[in-house]
């Protein structure tokens, strides 16, 4: 619950979420729900993301021209809009992914300077 | 501008993509549900705890809203919400605003589109510039553009090795032929010309068009597109076959391409060869000629050449001993009578969307100090400042956007109503299109403007702390007394140049009102003028002719309301026509020959009927011609009074007749002296020989300009005049048929054009600059009406108060006309082309002027001083806070 209860935390680390959720989608289209399950399991439960996270996320991702939203039928016959990576989401996942190496390589430096 | 158009595009589309989210939303909570129950949860459980976990369904859209960007866009059209209301609040200002910027607008891109038409953009042939234009040019006198004779124009021709080709069009522009189609007749326009016209302008015929042999007066002809669609049904085998015209035969040997216009003469139906070949009479200066530059050879040159081969001719041609040839570029020479008046105009446009900015910033200015505590309010209840500019940028490009769209449908009606005002009188007017550079360019200008002088202010009364602001409220402090000072100097700047404009306006109406009452020696009124032309095959013989031209003026005499009837070769006052070397045969300067005072020849008519009745020309000596002077009795001249006294100095007039002259190859007797008429609008007087029809009909087949004088409204008088054409030949055509009146305003056409347009502007600069003054009169009135309210309770008199709004209003007065009178009599050196026996410094002007302007002002000033004097100290005290 402990995440949960702070899904605006993700704010101080502007960008984290819109990377996990690049990186979730690099496997394929797949709608909101699914998005966040995804990060939900990846993450061994850890993280959970808020709808009020996610989704506004996504829609800035999609106005970025990251992501592209398309209505689409689950395989259960259920109708979800899927987001799908674009050609700019992937290079930007790749930056962003280059960019959080840094971070935590630095930040590890820091905190564990022994083992670096 | 792409996020704009994003943001724009999210705003048309937000609905959507609102229902859309709510959807997604939607399908989200299904599929949690649905996935619950499927592992096992009861259904209201499920629902339950999917719900749970998506959280509060309105934060979610709220915070995803957010990231569309028409959040901001939604600001946008509340700040235009707002600003549209401010507007509404205050419909004096922003009418007055918005007007100022639509004429400012309006005016000058109506004018930019006229001048860009007629004088900046390219005549529409290919490489234009090649095409110059070639007179004749007395020498010495480098004003003087006459016509070229047929055998220089041959010369030429054959040595200029500076042009590429030469080619020459027969002055004589009225010329016409008669088209005949289903019973009905048409008169049609033609141009002769000499064989190279056509390769001159390259313009591609579909054809093989006329060739030298041509000149010899063939008749082959080239039709117009209009012409050839119209009349012939875009026949494409009527090239080789023939068509008839005046009762004759003509081959068509080409098609001119669609929309081709003759340079000088405009639009024709036909193209007829000219006859060069017979053109050997060396005074008859009648040739327009128009030359194409070598590649390479520049006009200079070129002129060079020409002057070298002037020489030449000297020596070889008797005729040209006194002139010279030269070149100017033929669209200089087109538009030359159309220049000064039109840059004259563009810098009068010019002033006049000077005063509207400067009204505008005047009034937004006062607006924007007006609301100094509006915006101390706002900023005290947290207005943030960006925001408060930002409402003000709105207000400022709304009233501009209004004051744009209204110019854009003033300029359009402009650039119409300019056409139909300049008509003939301005070259090249047909091609004027609306100018959307220009438009822009004076959008720009006045919205800058507006912006400029809206959110300048504001942005420093944004800096003031609330506090500071609230008090200026209430005592007029020292930055809005800066604003005063600027406000009153702009308004003194305004008066300047409408006192600038209206002593142009002055110069043009002085000049205009004595231009109408130039004694042009005949009466314009009551004339209706019409020409007939008689085809040559059915008229062949000279005395069918002449009974034709007789018969036709004693009818037309004779119709009910008619006072008098005849032909005349050329009008009076419309310029001159046939200028032919006239030789005194009697009396103390016998053997000599007359000229006017410039030198040029003797104005030469050919009349029928009694066309001095007609046009109420005087006698003054003698008689004029009648049946006597038939083609066999003795040849006779009728001479103007100015002749008479040139040919016979000394001589009474009683004396001059009987005398002989001798012009066009015949000895004349004079049998009468009549009043002198004009040369043209301006009264330049003529000296004329009159020729009798009866007797100088074998000379050529006459288009006689027939007049009748008769107090018929003109068109009972023209029905009337083609019944009685057709009682006499049922196949003529009447054409050009108008008034007398109106054939002779055109001459001063360009002068109404130039007028009104002059007079709007005007007209239209001082009733900005007595707005502007009266705004900032007003705004300072209210601004002290604590201050002043005091005084009055403190025992000050009305008149005292009212004496000191108008002391402030006179220092701007004084001011402005000081400069404006400077302003004018810079602008008076355009002026003098235009004026006509008024010199654009006359004191007289300047000082009716000054006057007209300081009335207008007073009258301004009087209605707030009036205000000022009647503040009650009651309302003062309460309204003090």
């Amino acid at each position: 619950m402990a995440l949960r209860q702070r899904p605006d935390r993700m704010d101080v680390l502007q960008g984290t979420l819109d990377m996990l959720i690049l990186q979730t989608l690099q496997w394929g289209p797949q709608h909101g729900l699914r998005i966040a399950q995804g990060i939900r399991q990846k993450s061994e439960e850890l993280l959970r993301i808020e709808a009020g996270s996610l989704y506004p996320a996504l829609h800035r991702l999609e106005q970025q021209g990251w992501l592209r939203a398309e209505w689409k039928v689950t395989e259960k016959g259920q109708r979800a809009k899927y987001y799908r990576l674009t050609a700019a989401g992937k290079r930007q996942l790749v930056a962003e992914q280059g960019k959080w190496d840094r971070l935590v390589k630095a930040i590890g430096l820091v905190m564990r300077p022994t083992e670096g | 501008m792409a996020r704009l158009f994003r943001r724009l595009r999210a705003l048309i589309r937000w609905r959507q993509q609102d229902a859309d989210l709510h959807d997604e939303l939607a399908a989200h909570l299904a599929l949690d549900t649905e996935e619950r129950i499927a592992a096992g949860d009861a259904p209201d459980d499920a629902r339950q705890a999917a719900r749970r976990d998506l959280g509060n369904v309105d934060h979610v859209i709220e915070d995803t809203r957010a990231t569309w960007g028409w959040v901001t866009v939604e600001q946008l059209l509340q700040d235009l919400r707002y600003a549209a209301r401010q507007l509404r609040r205050s419909p004096g200002f922003s009418a007055v605003v918005v007007a100022t910027l639509a004429i400012g607008i309006g005016a000058t891109t109506a004018v930019f589109s006229v001048l860009q038409s007629v004088l900046i953009a390219p005549l529409p042939f290919e490489e234009p510039g090649q095409l110059v234009r070639l007179y004749q040019q007395e020498p010495g006198k480098p004003d003087t553009r006459g016509y070229v004779t047929g055998t220089h124009f041959a010369f030429l021709r054959d040595h200029a090795s500076s042009f590429e080709v030469v080619a020459a069009v027969a002055n004589y522009s009225e010329k016409g032929r008669d088209f005949f189609a289903s019973g009905q007749g048409e008169r049609l326009r033609i141009l002769e010309v000499s064989a190279d016209y056509f390769q001159t302008l390259r313009a591609a015929l579909r054809g093989p068009g006329f060739d030298r042999s041509d000149e010899t007066g063939t008749r082959r002809i080239v039709l117009s597109d209009a012409f050839w669609r119209s009349r012939l049904n875009a026949n494409p085998a009527i090239v080789g076959a023939t068509v008839q015209l005046s009762g004759r035969p003509h081959e068509v040997v080409g098609i001119a391409p669609p929309d081709f216009e003759d340079p000088i003469g405009g639009r024709f139906d036909v193209w007829f060869p000219y006859a060069l070949a017979g053109d050997t009479y060396e005074q008859n200066n009648s040739l327009s000629v128009v030359g194409r530059l070598r590649r390479g050879i520049s006009l200079e040159q070129a002129r060079a050449e020409l002057a070298s081969l002037s020489e030449v001719m000297r020596a070889r041609f008797a005729s040209a001993r006194l002139s010279a040839i030269d070149a100017t570029s033929l669209h200089g020479d087109l538009v030359a009578p159309a220049r000064t008046p039109l840059q004259m105009l563009f810098l009068a446009v010019g002033l006049v969307l000077l005063v509207a900015c400067v009204n505008v910033a005047n009034l937004v200015l006062a607006r924007a100090s007006g609301r100094v505590h509006e915006f101390a309010t706002r900023t005290a209840l947290g207005a943030a400042r960006t925001r408060l500019v930002r409402q003000l940028l709105v207000e400022s490009l709304l009233l501009a956007g209004l004051g744009g769209f209204v110019g854009l449908m003033l300029a359009r009606a402009g650039v119409e109503a300019l056409k139909a005002l300049g008509g003939e009188g301005v070259p090249r007017l047909d091609d004027v299109r609306f100018d959307p550079v220009v438009l822009g360019f004076a959008l720009t200008i006045t919205i800058a403007t507006a912006v400029a002088f809206g959110v300048a202010p504001a942005l420093r009364f944004a800096r003031v702390p609330p506090i500071e602001a609230m008090r200026q409220h209430s005592r007029s402090a020292t930055g809005t007394r800066a604003h005063g000072r600027l406000r009153s100097t702009l308004a003194a700047a305004q008066l300047a140049l409408a006192l600038t404009l209206v002593v142009g306006a002055g110069v043009l109406v002085t000049s205009f009102y004595r231009l109408q009452r130039v004694d042009l020696g005949i009466r314009v009124d009551d004339v209706l003028t019409f020409e007939v032309n008689l085809p040559g095959v059915r008229y062949s013989e000279s005395d069918r002719r002449v009974q034709f031209h007789e018969e036709l003026a004693r009818r037309l005499g004779a119709i009910p309301g008619a006072v008098a009837a005849g032909g005349i070769s050329f009008l009076p006052a419309t310029g001159s026509y046939h200028g032919w070397a006239t030789q005194i045969l009697s009396g103390p300067r016998a053997g000599t020959s007359v000229a006017t005072r410039f030198g040029q020849h003797i104005q030469q008519r050919t009349v029928s009927g009694d066309v001095f009745g007609a046009l109420r020309i005087p006698v003054l000596a003698g008689r004029t011609f009648d049946d006597r002077d038939s083609a066999s009795a003795p040849r006779r001249a009728v001479v103007s009074a100015a002749f008479a006294n040139a040919g016979f100095p000394g001589l009474p007039l009683d004396a001059v007749v009987g005398q002989r002259v001798r012009a066009a190859g015949n000895d004349l007797e004079i049998i009468g002296v009549v009043g002198d008429v004009a040369l043209d609008v301006y009264g330049t007087r003529a000296l004329t020989v009159y020729h009798a029809h009866r007797q100088f009909a074998d000379n050529r087949n006459w288009a006689l300009m027939q007049s009748v004088r008769t107090s018929l409204p003109p068109e009972q008088a023209l029905r009337s005049a083609r019944s009685t054409v057709a009682a006499i030949d049922p196949e003529l055509v009447v054409h050009r048929a108008a008034p007398l009146n109106e054939v002779v305003g055109r001459g001063t056409r360009r002068e109404r054009f130039t007028l009104a347009l002059m007079a709007s502007f005007a007209g239209i600069s001082v009733v900005l600059a007595a707005i502007g003054l009266y705004g900032v009169l007003a705004y300072s009135v209210r601004q002290r009406t604590q201050e002043i309210g005091i005084r009055i309770a403190l025992g000050a008199s009305a008149a005292q108060v009212r004496l000191e709004i108008l002391r402030h209003a006179a220092m701007v007065v004084a001011a402005g006309l000081l400069a404006g009178a400077c302003g004018a009599l810079a602008f008076g050196r355009w002026l003098t082309v235009l004026a006509f026996e008024i010199h654009p410094s006359d004191p007289r002007i300047l000082f009716a002027a000054t006057g007209l302007l300081a009335a207008t002002a007073l009258l301004a000033a009087w209605l707030p001083a009036r205000r000022a004097s009647r503040i009650a100290p009651r309302i003062v005290m309460q309204d003090g806070h």
